[in-house]
C-alpha cells in the first residue's frame, strides 16, 4: 500500500552509483524506502523500481546528486536582458561542452551583484550525462518533479539561513561526517569548488582526524588563493561528529563557526555512510520550497511557470462560461414569448403593411400625376401671351418627361420700330401668364423675315422653353 | 509533462471558447429581441395608422384605381375610347378624326389622334378629355395653323392606360 505524506519531503539521492529514495519526516527521520544501483535504475529490463509513495507525495522532491556532477563559471556579457543571458550560455556552454548534449537543458545562473554596467553572470550546470537519464527514469517512474541540487548547495543554503555574512569574502564550510569530510569553498557567497577526504578506519581520535582535515583544507586554500585571488575568511562547521570548533580554530588559525547544533542532522548516521552527505541536513533544509540552489530542466521550468497561468484561465475560464450559461437561460426565458408575440402579432397584421405599401404607391403616382401640366391650360396661356399682332403658327408640346414647348409665331410689324416693341410685350406676356420671371428672354428668340408672306414687316419668330 | 501542458491547454483553449460563443450568443438573443419589440411596435403603428385613415387610404386607392379602365379585352377598350373620342369631336365640330393604336405593353397603349378644327373647339376638347378620362395622359400636342388662321391641324399622342377585369395577359 503505497503511503501518503505531509510535511515530509522525498529524496532521491545519488551516491557511490547508487540511488536512494528516501523521506525525511518533520522529525528529520530519514526513512529509506529503496536502494538500488544506479545501472539497475536506468535499465528498463532491470528490476522494477516500486512506487512507496503516492502519486501526490512526488509534487516536488529532491534529487541529490554528488556535488563533482555540477559544473560552474562566471561570464561577462553587456546586456542583462534574460534573453541575451539565456541564448549567451545556450552557445557558450554547447561550445565548452560539445560531448553534452543536453547540458542546455541542464542549467540555472543568477546575476552577481556588480557596480559595472556589463552582467556579470554565475551559471551552473550538471556536466554528468548519467544526471540527465536519471531524471528522465524518475520522471517516467512519476516521482513528481525532482529539484536537482549537491550537498554543497545544501550546505551553502542551511550555512546561509543562519550566518548573513555567509555571501561576503572567501568562506569555506566544513561538512564532517563519521568517514568523510567534504570541503565547500565560496567566494561572494559563489561556490567555487569541493574536495573530499575520506577519513581512513586507522585514524581513531579526534585529533588525528582533525589533523588530516586541517592538511587537505591547507593545501585547498593555496588552490582557492590562485583561483579567486582572494582569501577565505571564515569557516563553517558542520559536523555529525561532536569536533569543537576550538580545535580546529587553533589547527587553522582562523575563525571558525559551528552551525552544528542548528543545521546538523545526528538522526541517521546509520544511513550516513550508504547515503553520503545528503543525510547530515534537516527536513525543512531538505525540501525545494527551502529555495537553495537547484536545477530544473528548461522545459520543465517552462511548463511550471505556464501552468499557473493556465489554471488560472481554466479557473476565470469556467467561472465566465457558468456565468454567461446562466445568463442564456435567462435570456432564453425573458426573449421568447417576445419573439413568438413579434411573429404572430406581424402574421396577423400583415395586411396593414400591404396596405400601407399599396397606398404609398398610389400616393406617389397621384402626386406626379397632379404635377404634370394641363395640355388645354398650355394653349390657353399661350394663346393669351400672344400680342394682337402675333399669332401661333405651329405649336409643338411634349409633356411626357419635362413639360417642353415650342413655337413658330407670325409676327406682322407695322413697321419697324413695332418689331422689338411687340416681342417685349410676347415675352412679359409668357412670363406673365406662366409666371416665370425668365421663362423667356430676347437671347432665346429667333426671328427672320418671312420670305412666304407678302405683307411687309412680317416675322417668323421661333423659340422653346421648358416649364 | 508535455502532455499535461498540451492537455491543460486544450481545455484552456475549450473553455474560453465556449465563452466566446455565449458571448455571441447572448448577443445575438438579445438583437433578436430587440428587433422583434420593434417589429412588433412597428407593425401595431401600421395597424392603428391604417385604422385612422381608412378613408383617406380607400378614396387614395379608389382614384389610383380610376387611373387605369377595367375592361374585359383590350380590343373593347379601345372601341369604346374611339368611339367616346369621335363623339366628342363631333360635339366640339372637329373634323377628320384619325384614330391610330400601337403596340400595347404593361397594360398601357399609345394612342395617335388626329383631328382639325378650330383652336377653341379643340381647346374644349381637349379640357373634356382631361376631365372625364383619368385613364387617358395626354403626351404630346401639335398644331399647326393654317394661312388664314381658322382651322389648325391637331396631332395627339396619348397614353391609354387600362387593367383587364379578368387580369390575363394583354395583347393588342
Amino acid at each position: 500500500m503505497r503511503k501518503s505524506i505531509s510535511g515530509s519531503t522525498p529524496v532521491i539521492v545519488v551516491h557511490d552509483d547508487c540511488l536512494h529514495i528516501a523521506v525525511s519526516d518533520s522529525k528529520n527521520h530519514m526513512n529509506r524506502l529503496e536502494k538500488i544501483s544506479l545501472a539497475d535504475f536506468l535499465d528498463d529490463s532491470g528490476p522494477a523500481v516500486k512506487r512507496h509513495l503516492d502519486k501526490g507525495s512526488y509534487r516536488k522532491s529532491l534529487l541529490v546528486v554528488p556535488t563533482f556532477w555540477f559544473g560552474n563559471a562566471a561570464y561577462t556579457l553587456p546586456s542583462k536582458k534574460q534573453s541575451h543571458i539565456q541564448a549567451y550560455l545556450d552557445r557558450k556552454l554547447t561550445s565548452e561542452h560539445p560531448l553534452l548534449s543536453e547540458i542546455t537543458d541542464y542549467y540555472g545562473y543568477y546575476l552577481l551583484t556588480n557596480d559595472d554596467q556589463k552582467a556579470q553572470i554565475y551559471s551552473y550546470y550538471l556536466q554528468e550525462p548519467s544526471a540527465y537519464a536519471i531524471y528522465r527514469k524518475a520522471m517516467s517512474l512519476n516521482m513528481g518533479i525532482p529539484y536537482i541540487t549537491t550537498p554543497a548547495y545544501l550546505c551553502a543554503h542551511a550555512v546561509h539561513k543562519r550566518q548573513n555574512e555567509f555571501s561576503k569574502d572567501g568562506k569555506c564550510i566544513i561538512h564532517l561526517l563519521t568517514t568523510t569530510c567534504y570541503l565547500y569553498f565560496f567566494n561572494n557567497g559563489n561556490f567555487i569548488f569541493e574536495r573530499n577526504v575520506t577519513l581512513p578506519e586507522s585514524v581513531v581520535s579526534g585529533e588525528e582526524r582533525l589533523g588530516v582535515v586541517t592538511y587537505e583544507i591547507n593545501q585547498s586554500l593555496y588552490f582557492f588563493s590562485q583561483e579567486t585571488k582572494s582569501t577565505v575568511s571564515a569557516f563553517y562547521l558542520l559536523s555529525t561528529t561532536g569536533e569543537s570548533t576550538s580545535e580546529i580554530s587553533s589547527q587553522l588559525d582562523k575563525t571558525v563557526y559551528d552551525l552544528s547544533d542548528v543545521a546538523v542532522n545526528k538522526s541517521n548516521i546509520d544511513f550516513e555512510k550508504d547515503m553520503g552527505p545528503a543525510t547530515a541536513f534537516l527536513n525543512d533544509d531538505l525540501t525545494p520550497a527551502a529555495r537553495m540552489l537547484t536545477i530544473l530542466p528548461k522545459k520543465i521550468k517552462t511548463e511550471l511557470t505556464w501552468k499557473p497561468v493556465q489554471l488560472t484561465g481554466i479557473i476565470c475560464g469556467i467561472f465566465l462560461f457558468a456565468v454567461l450559461l446562466a445568463e442564456s437561460v435567462f435570456i432564453w426565458n425573458q426573449t421568447t414569448p417576445i419573439i413568438d408575440a413579434a411573429r404572430s402579432s406581424e402574421s396577423q397584421y400583415k395586411t396593414a403593411r400591404d396596405t400601407i405599401r399599396d397606398y404609398s404607391n398610389a400616393l406617389d403616382y397621384l402626386i406626379a400625376e397632379k404635377n404634370r401640366y394641363s395640355a388645354s391650360d398650355i394653349i390657353e396661356k399661350i394663346a393669351y401671351a400672344m400680342p394682337d399682332n402675333m399669332w401661333a403658327r405651329k405649336v409643338s408640346i411634349d409633356l411626357e418627361k419635362q413639360t417642353h414647348i415650342r413655337l413658330e409665331s407670325i409676327l406682322i410689324a407695322g413697321d419697324e420700330n413695332q418689331l422689338q416693341p411687340t416681342l417685349n410685350a410676347m415675352i412679359k406676356g409668357f412670363n406673365t401668364n406662366f409666371k416665370r420671371d425668365n421663362l423667356l428672354s430676347m437671347n432665346g428668340i429667333d426671328f427672320k423675315p418671312d420670305e412666304t408672306s407678302t405683307l411687309k414687316n412680317t416675322f417668323v419668330v421661333s423659340f422653346d422653353f421648358n416649364l | 509533462m508535455k502532455t499535461n501542458t498540451l492537455k491543460r491547454w486544450i481545455v484552456v483553449i475549450i473553455i474560453w471558447g465556449g465563452v466566446v460563443f455565449l458571448l455571441f450568443w447572448n448577443s445575438g438573443i438579445i438583437d433578436d429581441a430587440v428587433d422583434a419589440k420593434q417589429r412588433k411596435i412597428s407593425v401595431e403603428q401600421e395597424r392603428l395608422y391604417v385604422e385612422t385613415h381608412t378613408d383617406q387610404i380607400n378614396a387614395a386607392l379608389q382614384q389610383y384605381r380610376s387611373i387605369r379602365q377595367p375592361v374585359e379585352a383590350l380590343n373593347i377598350g379601345l372601341f369604346e375610347l374611339e368611339k367616346y373620342l369621335k363623339h366628342n369631336a363631333t360635339r366640339f365640330d372637329l373634323q377628320q378624326f384619325r384614330f391610330d393604336n400601337q403596340m400595347a405593353e404593361n397594360e398601357r397603349v399609345l394612342i395617335s389622334v388626329f383631328l382639325t378644327g378650330s383652336i377653341d373647339n379643340a381647346l374644349n376638347w381637349i379640357a373634356l378629355t382631361e376631365k372625364e378620362c383619368p385613364h387617358i395622359q395626354i403626351r404630346k400636342i401639335s398644331l399647326s395653323l393654317d394661312q388664314k388662321r381658322e382651322q389648325a391641324l391637331f396631332s395627339f399622342d396619348l397614353l391609354y392606360r387600362y387593367r383587364l377585369a379578368t387580369g390575363s395577359a394583354n395583347e393588342s
